[in-house]
């Protein structure tokens, strides 16, 4: 394999982890201050993003471990599978992180001694949206690196 | 008595200069596992609870007794799970009358329980459940547990709100995270603040707490109680009647993995807290020193934390701290509880499976 190419991949990758992190931070966010207006807190937009920012810098360092490790073991899976079963790449690089990640919660949540590392996964409607956040981006890694359709004279059909 | 001696300076920190005091610290009993609380007996004696499960006896000679004490309620032992606190009765002395905290249940449905005793000086008799927090809860976390009695001679029962029920410290419609005020019998008394307010537990008596785990009542009646924070944001509060404490619409503390778990450390309608600590101590257990081996220490809240590996000493003004110090930190040791003894002494609690009792005196 070219250098260019594993540059690539391991570009993609850092990507789709980013993303991934990104994407499950801001999720958990809006879930924790659902929980806090449903208390009648009131949660204005400002509020919001700050909210939203305090976690892009605070929660992200240990949720980008878990992403991050995660994806290590989802992707290559997906691709294996996804030379198999052709149809189905996007759905199987979906399914790599999101089944994945709640491998990650499970591990976490039985090795720490907190009984839910993550508040926001408490809940199933929360726990489905992080495990979707983080399929987006292993979804994402999918697509950008999906061979090209071969291009060739066609002489049948 | 097995004793040894440690010789040790207390250095001033925090809010204000204090005093430094000179003590040694002896070895009581060692060898207990996780000991958790200690009551002292009229006989000179001690009762000492092992979170496993275990009420252990040091006699009046000092002689931690090799048999568990027979008689105390089944406690459901896991992680911070087990049984708890143990509080004599004001009138013990004549009724033999005791309390002991406890969890109970399974891993999948468990609460705090309360179970009343009577001590015959040998074992436990009548051992009855009087108080269960509703509802049941899944996982073994944040039971709070520490008993405390009123000058009406009601009790305080501390709680936790189960971690992951947070939200429901501020439902008056369960007991999670909330102080309940129980008769003797553990019924609700009819005074209670939330009595009259319809959908509400007649026990409770104050709400808005994470997992309150040291709790006392001093000669004025005012209540003071600690709690845990979760990643900084530890507490000590000046308790009230039917006050709403605001975990965890409020905090000073984020969470373990970093995120916000709230935006506000101050909403209108919820209680500030006396102090806070950021980063967490950890306070498991708190005592009002009334002795008279360490005068410069009367009247001051002893706090013992796990994570600190200390004692903090609180010098209260009125309602205000004034100072703080940090003692004992060269035993680098987990305390789970501090008692003022009736000797004057200092009692430590080390939280260890080979947990020890200490006692603490002056140097000379």
């Amino acid at each position: 394999m070219k250098l260019m190419t594993v540059l690539r991949i391991v570009f993609l990758y850092l990507l789709a982890v980013l993303v991934a992190t990104l994407l499950g931070s801001l999720v958990q966010t809006q879930f924790n201050l659902a929980a806090l207006q449903a208390m009648d807190v009131p949660v204005d937009l400002a509020t919001r993003a700050q909210s939203s920012l305090h976690d892009l810098l605070t929660f992200t360092p240990i949720f980008v471990v878990m992403v991050a490790a995660t994806l290590l073991l989802a992707l290559p899976l997906a691709e294996a599978l996804g030379r198999i079963f052709k149809p189905w790449r996007w759905l199987l690089y979906f399914l790599g992180g999101f089944v994945g990640i709640w491998a990650a919660f499970t591990l976490a949540n039985t090795l720490l001694p907190m009984p839910t590392f993550i508040a926001a996964t408490r809940e199933t409607s929360g726990l489905l949206s992080m495990m979707a956040a983080v399929g987006l981006g292993s979804a994402l890694f999918g697509r950008l690196t999906k061979p090209k359709a071969r291009r060739g004279l066609r002489v049948l059909g | 008595m097995n004793r040894f001696t440690l010789v040790g300076a207390a250095l001033a920190l925090c809010a204000g200069p204090v005093a430094a005091a000179g003590y040694q610290i002896e070895t009581v009993a060692e060898g207990l596992s996780n000991p958790w609380s200690l009551a002292f007996l009229p006989d000179g004696g001690m009762l000492v609870t092992e979170r496993a499960g275990h009420l252990r006896l040091i006699g009046a000679d000092g002689t931690l007794r090799a048999e568990p004490v027979a008689g105390v309620p089944e406690a459901f032992v896991n992680s911070q799970a087990g049984l708890m606190d143990v509080a004599l009765a004001p009138d013990f002395a004549e009724s033999g009358e005791l309390f002991l905290s406890y969890s109970c249940g399974t891993l999948e449905a468990n609460h705090t329980c309360l179970a009343a005793a009577t001590f015959n000086g040998t074992a436990l008799e009548n051992t009855h459940e009087i108080f269960r927090v509703q509802p049941a809860k899944r996982g073994s976390a944040h039971y709070g547990g520490r008993i405390a009695f009123l000058p009406d001679n009601t009790l305080l029962l501390t709680l936790g709100d189960g971690f992951d029920y947070r939200e429901q410290a501020q439902n008056t419609g369960n007991h999670l995270g909330s102080i309940v005020r129980l008769n003797r019998d553990g019924s609700a008394p009819a005074d209670n603040p939330f009595v009259a307010q319809q959908g509400t537990l007649p026990e409770l008596y104050s709400i808005g707490h994470r997992n309150v785990q040291g709790i006392v009542v001093d000669g004025e009646g005012r209540v003071f109680s600690h709690e845990h924070g979760p990643r900084g944001g530890d507490e000590l509060n000046l308790i009230r009647a039917g006050h709403n404490y605001g975990w965890p619409k409020i905090t000073y503390g984020v969470d373990y993995n970093g995120s916000q778990i709230s935006p506000y450390t101050e909403l209108p309608g919820l209680e500030q807290p006396l102090t806070y600590w950021v980063p967490s101590i950890a306070p498991s257990g708190m005592a009002l020193y009334q002795g008279d081996l360490f005068p410069e220490w009367q009247g001051n809240l002893l706090i013992s934390a796990l994570a600190g590996r200390e004692v903090r000493r609180v010098v209260l003004d009125g309602d205000t701290v004034s100072a703080q110090e940090s003692l004992f930190t060269e035993l680098g040791q987990r305390f789970r509880d501090v008692r003022s003894g009736p000797d004057g002494a200092v009692y430590l609690l080390t939280d260890s499976p080979a947990g020890k009792v200490l006692r603490v005196v002056p140097a000379n």
